[in-house]
């Protein structure tokens, strides 16, 4: 859709337009955002890529376009500025037919320029302090949007919201003396260029007279005059006119050639030269910019898109589960004859837990309390095998994450005896954990049933399993 | 390209590896999260991107459930092994790596292929044997390994003994990490105890940790500005009410309430917002993080008794004194009638913005209307809830379920202080109900003062 290419100022224009669009409440972004994201880029590409997609689909990349396409219409008007300065420059000097009052001249050549230079050098410094720049952009942004919205070339459906979107952008990079700058400056350089050519002209191919007249003033006085003017322009070789007048004299001719040179290396010096090193000046700055601007990540709605852009992050399973792997268990039915023997096996219990568990220690044969280990498991088992009790108790902590480890313990003590019953011992006065044992005793009541332990008793207190232990005896 | 330093995160079952990748990746969906043991049961891999290219590649891994059983089966296979990675290898090779040990043979089979692993310790469990078996099945696979202890804050005695045996082990650089509530930087601290375990990669987490840094600030500047623009909005806020309505009989309060709806919905606003740049979805049933929404502070926090304690506890040189939050704070405002605030606004008004305001203010006066605003105290109140609500999304980690509450303050903040008189040069602002509180403003003295009092409360949110 967008044959040219994207410019950082093109995306980062749009996306201050879409977040100004979204002021209003949020746009449907779902698929750009994907797509923003899936493009890897760093992060504010991937946010200004967003920003561009929604652009592309409101009509603003078109807007755009549209206005990249009516460019031809600036040039137009900067070339009508030239031509009507040019000529009004040019009618300032050489209005009165072959004869040229040379002060005059000068001053009708530089004064505008001199005063408006002042103005842009004046406006240069308010915006560094701030202040008024804003003001002044707002004054900009108006007459922006009064031109635009009114010309038939420019207006667009869009183009309301993207202008106000451009002129907070040039407000915020404090570009706007620069860009006005530049434009202006650029259109005096060509008008004194055509001025000097004009005037090159003239004087290459006709005849001028090069006067001096004044009512107040004395005829030194221009001579002073065309000394300190012509003292730049001496240092290039181009002379002094001098004046041979008496006191009393009113008006005069200057010796037209030393005039003529003066007159235009004056105009090349003075006008000419500043405006061309300031419109690079301004050209400058504007490209510094340019490749500098960028979106905001500590604006909130930057920010926010940032939270939303991570979200999307994809997790990949790398090594799938494998169904029906954990299912094949060895079976746990017991058989065989067995004792009467009661057995009390503690299986990884916390060091605070109370051992042996309250109302199970003195009715137990066989009383054990293991940490785990695989020889301390292989003496349990054995002992087991050979007593072959009729009632077994494995007492575990409440507040441990059953495991695999503990399913295959149980299930191969369960092979040695008759019935078989988990107990979950709590630690006595601790009630800091209480919650932590409530969620601890549904835990391993759910894990009982999934492991493949549900033929087994299960009680939360040792008095209970007591009580069984009784009810079998 | 360098490729992306992989780091698995191993551990026992349900020792909190999934939440520890939760908290780093900044995402609370990632993986699936639950009390049960076993809940992760495949290899799942996440990148941490750093302009937009994958910096770190974080494998979750299921739990190692029968660590003791697969150590007595490594150990008892058959043949000579050059080194203990051999040994693992011919385990992985053989068949009990698809049968009863599955679940541990993906992670070793990771382990081999990671650069470093995070070994996730739950140190509220005593240290059994069966946690030896896997720190040597762990160290068995020649992987630097970095320890982090979980759930440091519930029981800090039993860290020592784990240190202890870690330091056995020959692992001497372990990390304090609570994936639910991790310290202010616990991040910055991992990658770069990670630095010291891997040394050719050091540069490129110093740039992940650099990185980090810079998100961070951003979101907190970010959030500043969201808590900003509200108090500069809160503080142009007024509502004029017809003396009429104001001596009918409830018509006070009916004006009140209204006009706390409507800040208390600019608030909620404003702290979904503050949510959203944190990456905690609010939207979300599993992820409830405002007890705002519940709508029961509806029914007691606008209660006239609870307005009337908290009038008394402005009155009495508390000055906040709040129940629940930072809506609390705004329902309980103690807001203000009358001519002393509408004056005081005004001065405020006159002395910082000119006189923009005073027609406005007069032709209120002529037409017998008085004007609510918000008196400071509230907005102290509310600023504070704000930026404790910020410092505890800061420590918070997106693997937390639980409710996050914001308690009442108990000193006055000295530090907002300055903030509140920031903002009475905001009570001279239009009040624009239309605009879009949050959003920047078009008035660039408005975004000037939001711009102030946002780097005021960046202040306050560094010394917290």
């Amino acid at each position: 859709m967008s044959a040219q290419p994207k410019s950082l100022l093109a995306q980062v224009w749009v996306a201050e337009t879409v977040q100004l669009i979204e002021k209003n409440g949020p746009l449907d972004d779902a698929q750009a955002l994907a797509r923003a994201h899936r493009s890897a880029l760093p992060m504010r590409a991937q946010l200004r890529e967003r920003a561009w997609l929604l652009g592309e689909r409101l009509g603003l990349v078109a807007q755009l376009e549209r206005w990249r396409g009516a460019a031809w219409l600036l040039v137009l008007l900067a070339a009508a500025a030239v031509l009507a300065l040019t000529n009004g420059l040019l009618f300032a000097v050489l209005a009165d037919g072959r004869s040229i009052n040379a002060a005059s001249a000068f001053v009708s050549a530089l004064g505008l320029h001199a005063l408006t230079l002042l103005f842009w050098l004046g406006s240069l410094f308010l915006a560094r302090g701030g202040g008024s720049q804003t003001k002044g952009m707002f004054s900009l942004g108006r007459f922006l949007a009064t031109l635009v919205l009114r010309l038939p070339f420019w207006r667009g459906p869009q183009s309301a919201p993207m202008l106000r979107a451009g002129t907070h952008l040039v407000a915020r990079e404090r570009l706007a003396p620069w860009v006005f700058g530049l434009g202006s400056h650029l259109v005096w350089t060509l008008g004194f260029v055509f001025m000097l050519l004009g005037l090159l002209l003239g004087f290459a191919f006709r005849e001028y007279r090069l006067t001096w007249e004044t009512t107040i003033l004395s005829p030194q006085w221009f001579a002073a005059f065309a000394r300190a003017t012509g003292a730049l322009p001496a240092l290039l070789g181009v002379p002094v006119p001098g004046l041979d007048a008496g006191t009393g004299q009113l008006a005069g001719a200057w010796p037209a050639r030393d005039a003529a040179w003066w007159l235009l290396a004056c105009v090349a010096l003075y006008g000419l030269l500043p405006r061309a090193l300031c419109a690079l000046w301004c050209g400058w700055v504007v490209r510094r910019a340019l490749r500098r601007i960028n979106i905001d990540l500590s604006d909130p709605y930057y920010q926010l898109l940032l939270a939303r852009l991570q979200a999307l992050e994809p997790a990949l399973v790398t090594d799938a589960e494998q169904p029906g792997a954990a299912l094949v268990r060895a079976p746990s039915a017991a058989r065989g004859v067995f004792t009467q023997a009661r057995a009390v096996v503690g299986f990884e219990l916390a060091a605070h837990l109370p051992w042996p568990p309250p109302g199970l220690g003195p009715d137990a044969d066989y009383i054990v309390r293991i940490a785990g280990s695989m020889d301390e498991q292989a003496q349990v088992q054995e002992r087991l095998a050979a007593l072959r009790p009729g009632a077994l108790l494995v007492v575990c902590d409440p507040a441990a994450s059953p495991d695999r480890g503990t399913a295959r313990f149980l299930r191969e003590t369960a092979l040695s005896a008759q019935r078989c019953a988990l107990v979950l011992s709590a630690a006595s006065g601790g009630d800091g954990d209480e919650m932590r044992t409530l969620a601890g005793v549904r835990r391993w009541r759910e894990w009982m049933q999934g492991a493949g332990l549900a033929d087994w008793g299960f009680f939360e207190q040792s008095a209970n399993a007591a009580a069984w232990w009784q009810g079998q005896a | 390209m360098t490729q992306p330093i992989a780091i698995a995160v191993v551990g026992h079952t349900n020792a909190g590896k999934t939440s520890l990748l939760r908290t780093l990746t900044r995402q609370g969906s990632f993986g699936e999260v639950s009390d049960r043991p076993g809940t992760t049961r495949h290899v799942e891999r996440i990148d941490l991107r750093i302009d937009g290219r994958a910096a770190v590649r974080f494998f979750d891994t299921p739990g190692l459930e029968d660590a003791v059983a697969l150590q007595h089966h490594l150990r008892s296979l058959p043949g000579e092994f050059g080194n203990p990675v051999d040994r693992v290898r011919a385990f992985l090779a053989g068949p009990e790596a698809h049968a009863a040990y599955e679940q541990e043979a993906k992670v070793l089979r990771t382990m081999l292929e990671v650069d470093a692993a995070v070994y996730v310790i739950d140190c509220r469990q005593d240290v059994l044997p069966k946690y030896r078996s896997e720190i040597e099945l762990l160290c068995a696979c020649a992987r630097p390994v970095m320890p982090v202890l979980n759930f440091i804050a519930a029981s800090a005695e039993r860290a020592d003994a784990w240190r202890e045996l870690l330091t056995g082990f020959n692992l001497h650089v372990w990390m304090q990490f609570d994936a639910v509530a991790p310290f202010v930087g616990a991040e910055r601290q991992l990658f770069q105890d990670l630095c010291v375990l891997l040394r050719p990669r050091q540069a490129e987490l110093q740039a992940v940790v650099a990185e980090l840094e810079r998100q961070g600030a951003a979101r907190r500047a970010a959030a500043a500005t969201l808590v900003a623009r509200l108090l500069v909005h809160a503080a142009a806020l007024r509502l004029p009410v017809p003396r009429e309505a104001l001596a009918s009989p409830g018509g006070r309060e009916r004006a009140l309430e209204q006009f706390r709806d409507q800040l208390a919905g600019v608030t909620q606003k404003c702290v979904q917002a503050v949510l959203g740049v944190y990456g905690f979805r609010s939207g979300e049933a599993d992820v409830a993080l405002q007890p705002w929404t519940s709508g029961r502070w509806q029914v007691d926090l606008f209660h006239p008794q609870t307005l009337q304690d908290a009038g008394r506890k402005l009155g009495t040189g508390a000055v906040v004194g709040a129940a629940v939050g930072a809506v609390a704070d705004v329902a309980l405002a103690g807001l203000s009638l009358g001519a002393a605030t509408a004056l005081g606004a005004a001065v405020g008004g006159v002395a910082s913005q000119g006189w923009s305001q005073v027609p406005r203010k007069l032709m209120h006066r002529l037409q017998g209307a008085e004007e609510l605003s918000v008196e400071d105290t509230v907005l102290l109140a509310l600023a504070d809830s704000l930026v404790r609500l910020i410092s505890a999304l800061e420590r918070r980690g997106h693997a937390a379920t639980a409710q996050l509450h914001i308690p009442a303050a108990v000193a006055g903040p000295d530090t907002l202080q300055a903030l509140v008189q920031a903002l009475s040069a905001a009570r001279g602002f239009a009040s624009d109900g239309s605009a879009p509180p949050l959003a920047a403003s078009p008035d660039a003295r408005r975004e000037a003062l939001s711009g102030r009092v946002a780097a005021l409360l960046l202040r306050s949110l560094s010394e917290a």
